[in-house]
């Protein structure tokens, strides 16, 4: 359901308060001529201090008591009458908000019955105009009337075009236990979206305001945040935020105190070259979220373009080659990356670093340089995961574990890909919840093209005790559940007999001691514990080495489900969770892969280039994209985005080949005298004019008997609606390889083609559809080709491995039997 | 013909020396018909999983694609976006993978169960020779002890089971959530599963560590126990099991050093030539079957699998031929004979006839 909230229903009552509302004469610093890049500047001042009484177990609940004051500057070129604000915290106050009730009480796997946040507005006042009884909040879902996660208050005097309002607000919150993005947990805070954040308010469209919605994430105006944050001693110099620090202070009361603003001062003078090209708009920011925690420990180490760019010359020349620039145009500037990493995770702060790096190196290449000083990575604590694998302005959370490699992917994956949210989210500040896939879509597709560049594929690994081995198994183990669990005696199922006796009885036993003798037993004789499992397994012996390359790990996660929806689409419109994580994230990204191949790599990134500038720092839609793409990579392919981005259409092609040789010429054939003989067949003609040659030159070796011709016949097929151009490649036992293609229109008229190929001496040995594997968006590739020489190896090869893998397990069972 | 008298090793009561578990494995390598016989077993029953395998694979793949391709990289995905075909064929097969492992895994239980009670047999076939060290028609004499102690073995091999489920329970049940996790940790029992309120992750792996540890340790335990129970039920032909393995868990308390270097020394030995010697030479051939999938190499990655499964095999000889020495020298001996019959012919009850005479004295 699309809620969209007019300023038309701006209250009458409030219009008539004294005004203090504003019209500025000074232009906005964000007017982008689109009616969505109105400007909101936050001066924060808050307060943590632990709350009491809590109903945590795991260290003392926080509250935080903040006072804000916010300029809004209305740039969508309409008069607005109300403010629409997020409490995003609310979100986390019971279990019955939208957020939760669609969560179904659970959030990131862990059922919510404790430690609980909520946010309350104390005072809001436009100037000496006290609005606070004003305050109403907006229930926009009827599935969740307790919800508490966006109010409005109607301005005592509009904000005309160009004018702006000064919002204070004073408000208290109890900060959640973290169980998703913010909280606390113990001494560790992590805070996001914790202020009362105002909506985006776009010309023509009204309040983008939506609810908390499980899936959706964040919309907000670009601006300035000034924030000065209290807080206990022990957090001295452990805190990190958006922004820069530019102030710390020792307080009397045993208090510290730091002061954040971001953007960072001098980047709020910085000339952004890639915004130059495109928006025109300077350097902001559209959150601030910040952390502390007194166990942090602090890496910082700077990120230098041209090391990088040197590094990675070919690179650089491609990319310049494809924008038609020097090199040097393409410098970024450098950056201080801070790793906030917990003490076990401590010898994996460079790695870290290193993948930040190659974010900020690659993205900035692409889609132009990341334009701030500063910017940090947060390894969340032990228990507080849950604040993890996720992105703010400046500032991310990564996902870790203790005892990783590098080729693991973990934790590089994550920390590429929500530092690469700086850029897609970040600097371009879609609607998420609106178009999801403009961000995550784009993300997913960049940081499988940085994780490889950077990283190569990625190994597989098995984890005995946390202890990780590289490999898999090339097969499955005997089976655990129910029946085989029973039969391997892994999991043997039993009536208790003990209890059985003490019910008949009638003894009862206490609450405490009933785990002494349950009802049901569930013995598991032979289900080895981690090491034993090591020692069944021998992996070096067994195991098989499993790599994926990212790119082609976006296809894996696209194939779940393709066809519930369009990848275009509002977040809560989406079917289900598996449908948006699949047509927002990985379809995207597969979809933007094809598109490399249907227009180019250097097309493509002329493309992506012109989004990126023109929507820098602004909201962009997704016509905004299909539109700036096409000018940038000058193209016209608007066929493909509604094909593809807007439409569930799928394609499967697939071939069948037969190759049949004439058959031996047997019975009469008529001769240009008009008899009817057998001489004059054929492969008796072919004869005849062979041996008249060799006649005519002596020195002639014997001619060999002419070949009876083959007819290859080749059907390419294609499955599901979507029709894009694909090359078939037939190769003969020559080694010659002729190329077709099977155009757009062709596939038009006909879900089939026959290939136009005549008989010919030489055999076809193989047919294959899209040779240069472009089209990742084929659902099926396995019947895309097709080879004359059988292979005989692979099925021996697993076949072995299957025999390795059963006699080491089996010999355990033996071993355990006697 | 050595008689078992004969081969009874206490009689100066001496302890065997640590060089005990070495002659042991070389007994056992010695007995080569009984390792290659037991090692052909397993070998069929991995041929089902193997042929299963093959089989979907030799269907699936077909003519789709190229040659050795799939050998190589079937389990990877794709190098780069213009390699191989084959590197697609995990996604584009997912179904057929998955309900191949399946079919696997079902047959597999059937086959973990056939493999546990051909062990049950196999350890009243070591038994047998070796207390009876007989030189010739081994074979026979492995396969009359198998059949001849079976009932035993397999209540011992019951008795196993519940002890392993036991260490099972203590160490991954209740037990240990309530005492170490709640009563040592003091974590609320709402957090036993995620031990989320503990300050580290250090903390979790290392109390993880701990716990697998210990029931490794466990498993170790019961392992060496059920081989000196199923050695002292033969040694002294008793029929009791749980009396046997009571009395073996008491002597394994007293004499711990005694009863457990030679096992332990085995399994070292087994470890530093399976996964360190076999480990390393299968890890070069697959590195040269990745750059050239041939036949050979092929060949040469299977043998050295089963080589490690052969040496397992013999290794489980000469835990019985170290058990049988320790026991002969802590366990004090019966009159009675592991085959009272052995040096006869005929049945209990009437006559007997002597075979280990010159064989003409008596006609059967």
């Amino acid at each position: 359901m699309a809620l969209c909230f007019s300023s038309a229903s701006a209250g009458l009552l409030l219009t008539l308060l004294s005004a203090t509302a504003s019209a500025s004469p000074h232009p906005p610093a964000q007017d982008a001529g689109d009616g969505r890049s109105s400007e909101a500047d936050y001066v924060i001042r808050a307060r943590v201090d632990d709350a009491e009484p809590d109903d945590l177990d795991d260290g003392v609940q926080k509250q935080l008591t903040g006072t804000m004051s916010l300029t809004w500057r209305n740039g969508s070129g309409e008069e607005v009458s109300d403010l629409w604000f997020h409490l995003y915290l609310n979100a986390y106050a019971n279990n019955r908000s939208l957020h939760m009730t669609e969560a179904k009480g659970r959030l990131r796997g862990t059922k919510v019955d404790r430690g609980f946040g909520w946010q309350e507005i104390r005072s809001l006042k436009v100037g000496d105009v006290d609005l606070t009884d004003a305050v109403t909040f907006r229930v926009p879902d009827s599935r969740a009337p307790l919800d508490r996660t966006l109010f409005s208050v109607d301005l005592p005097e509009p904000v005309p075009a160009g004018g702006e309002v000064t919002v204070d607000i004073e408000w208290d919150s109890r900060l959640p236990r973290v169980r998703r993005r913010t909280g606390t947990k113990g001494d560790f805070i992590f805070l996001s979206h914790w202020f009362p954040k105002l909506a985006v308010y776009e010309g023509g469209r009204g309040w983008r305001a939506h609810p908390f919605y499980m899936n959706t994430e964040f919309y907000a105006d670009y601006g300035t945040y000034d924030v000065t944050l209290d807080l206990p001693a022990e957090y001295t110099r452990k805190i990190a935020a958006s922004g820069k620090r530019v102030s710390a202070e020792a307080l009397d009361d045993g208090r510290y105190s730091e002061r954040y603003i971001a953007p960072a001062p001098e980047d709020q003078e910085y000339a952004d070259p890639v915004a130059a090209q495109g928006s025109g708009l300077p350097p902001r920011v559209h959150g601030f979220a910040w952390t502390a925690d007194p166990d942090y420990v602090v890496f910082e180490k700077p990120f230098v373009w041209n090391e990088w760019a040197s590094r990675h010359e070919d690179e650089v020349a491609e990319v310049a080659g494809a924008l038609g620039v020097e090199p040097a145009a393409l410098a970024g500037r450098d950056v201080l990356v801070r790793v906030m990493v917990h003490p076990e995770h401590e010898g994996q702060a460079e790695r870290h670093w290193r993948a930040t790096c190659a974010t900020l190196f690659y993205y900035g290449l692409w889609y132009g340089p990341y334009p701030y000083s500063e910017v940090t990575a947060v390894d969340p604590a032990w228990g507080a995961r849950a604040a993890g694998g996720m992105e703010y302005p400046t500032i991310f959370t990564c996902g870790s574990r203790m005892l990783t490699r590098p080729r693991m992917y973990t934790p590089e994956s994550v920390t590429v890909h929500e530092a690469g949210h700086q850029f897609w989210y970040g600097l371009v500040g879609n609607n998420e919840p609106e178009a999801a896939w403009l961000d995550e879509g784009f993300n997913s597709f960049s940081d499988s093209e940085t994780l490889f560049r950077e990283y190569g594929t990625r190994r597989a690994s098995t984890a005995y005790s946390k202890l990780p081995v590289w490999g898999v198994p090339p097969s499955a183990a005997p089976g655990t559940r129910s029946l085989e669990g029973n039969i391997s005696l892994q999991s043997v199922g039993f009536r208790n007999p003990i209890r059985l006796g003490l019910d008949k009885l009638d003894v009862r036993l206490g609450g405490d001691l009933q785990w002494l003798a349950p009802r049901q037993i569930q013995a598991r004789p032979l289900t080895a514990s981690p090491f034993v499992r090591f020692w069944r397994d021998q992996p070096q012996l067994t195991f098989v080495e499993q790599v994926t390359d990212p790119r082609w790990g976006d296809r894996s996660s696209y194939l779940r489900d393709p066809e519930s929806d369009p990848i275009e689409r509002n977040v809560w419109d989406y079917v289900d969770r598996t449908s948006y994580s699949t047509n927002s994230y990985p379809h995207t990204a597969v979809a933007l892969r094809s598109l490399q191949a249907l227009v180019g790599r250097d097309a493509f990134l002329r493309g992506m280039r012109k989004f990126a500038q023109d929507w820098r720092y602004r909201h962009p839609y997704p016509e905004d994209f299909y539109l700036a793409f096409q000018e940038g990579a000058d193209v016209d392919i608007q066929w493909y985005f509604e094909d593809v981005f807007r439409s569930t259409k799928t394609v499967d092609w697939s071939c069948a080949v037969a190759q049949t040789q004439d058959p031996k010429s047997a019975g009469w054939f008529r001769c240009e005298d008009g008899s009817w003989t057998s001489d004059c067949s054929p492969e008796a003609l072919a004869s005849a004019a062979a041996a008249e040659e060799a006649a005519d030159d002596e020195a002639a070796e014997e001619p060999d008997a002419p070949k009876r011709p083959w007819v290859p016949d080749v059907v390419l097929r294609r499955r599901g609606d979507l029709i894009l151009p694909v090359k078939v490649q037939v190769a003969y036992e020559d080694g010659e390889k002729v190329t077709f293609e099977w155009t757009r229109e062709l596939q038009g008229e006909k879900n089939w083609w026959r290939l136009p190929l005549a008989a010919d001496t030489r055999k076809v040995t193989s047919v294959v559809i899209d040779p240069e594997r472009l089209w990742f968006l084929d659902r099926d590739m396995s019947d895309n080709q097709w080879f004359a020489e059988r292979d005989k190896l692979a099925p021996s090869r697993w076949g072995e491995r299957a025999a390795a893998r059963a006699a080491s397990v089996l010999q355990w069972f033996m071993a355990v039997g006697g | 013909m050595p008689n078992y008298d004969e081969n009874i090793d206490h009689d100066n009561h001496s302890r065997p020396d640590w060089r005990l578990f070495l002659r042991g494995f070389k007994a056992a390598f010695f007995r080569t018909k009984l390792w290659v016989c037991t090692w052909l077993v397993l070998l069929l029953l991995s041929l089902v999983p193997a042929f299963q395998t093959a089989s979907f694979f030799q269907n699936t793949v077909g003519s789709r694609y190229p040659s050795a391709e799939l050998a190589q990289d079937l389990h990877s995905s794709m190098g780069a976006p213009s390699m191989g075909l084959g590197a697609v064929f995990r996604q584009d097969h997912a179904e057929g993978l998955a309900q191949l492992d399946s079919s696997v895994a079902s047959g597999g239980a059937v086959l973990a169960l056939i493999a546990f009670l051909f062990g049950v047999f196999a350890a009243g076939g070591w038994l047998q020779v070796t207390f009876e060290q007989p030189e010739r028609q081994t074979l026979r004499r492995f396969g009359f002890g198998g059949a001849r102690y079976f009932g035993r073995m397999l209540r011992v091999a019951i008795l196993t089971l519940v002890a392993l489920a036991l260490v099972n329970w203590l160490l991954y049940g209740d037990p240990w959530k309530r005492l170490v996790l709640g009563g040592i940790m003091e974590i609320p029992e709402r957090d036993w599963g995620r031990l989320e309120t503990l300050e580290s992750e250090r903390t979790v792996v290392q109390l993880g560590w701990i716990q697998d540890g210990l029931a490794a340790i466990g498993f170790v335990k019961v392992m060496a126990w059920a081989i000196y129970t199923r050695t002292r039920l033969v040694l002294r032909d008793s029929r009791s099991v749980v009396i046997a393995a009571l009395a073996t868990w008491w002597t394994m308390v007293k004499h711990p050093v005694q009863t457990m270097r030679p096992l332990a020394l085995l399994l070292l030995l087994e470890a530093v030539f399976v996964i360190g010697v076999l480990g390393w030479w299968h890890g070069r051939l697959e590195a040269s079957f990745e750059v050239e999938p041939t036949y050979w190499r092929l060949a040469a990655i299977g043998g050295v699998g089963q080589l490690a499964i052969i040496w397992r095999q013999i290794t489980r000889g000469a835990y019985y031929h170290c058990a049988g020495r320790v026991s002969q020298a802590l366990v004090v001996p019966t009159d009675a004979h592991p085959d009272p019959w052995s040096g006869t012919i005929g049945g209990p009850g009437g006559p007997q006839y002597p075979i280990n005479d010159d064989g003409y004295h008596v006609s059967v």
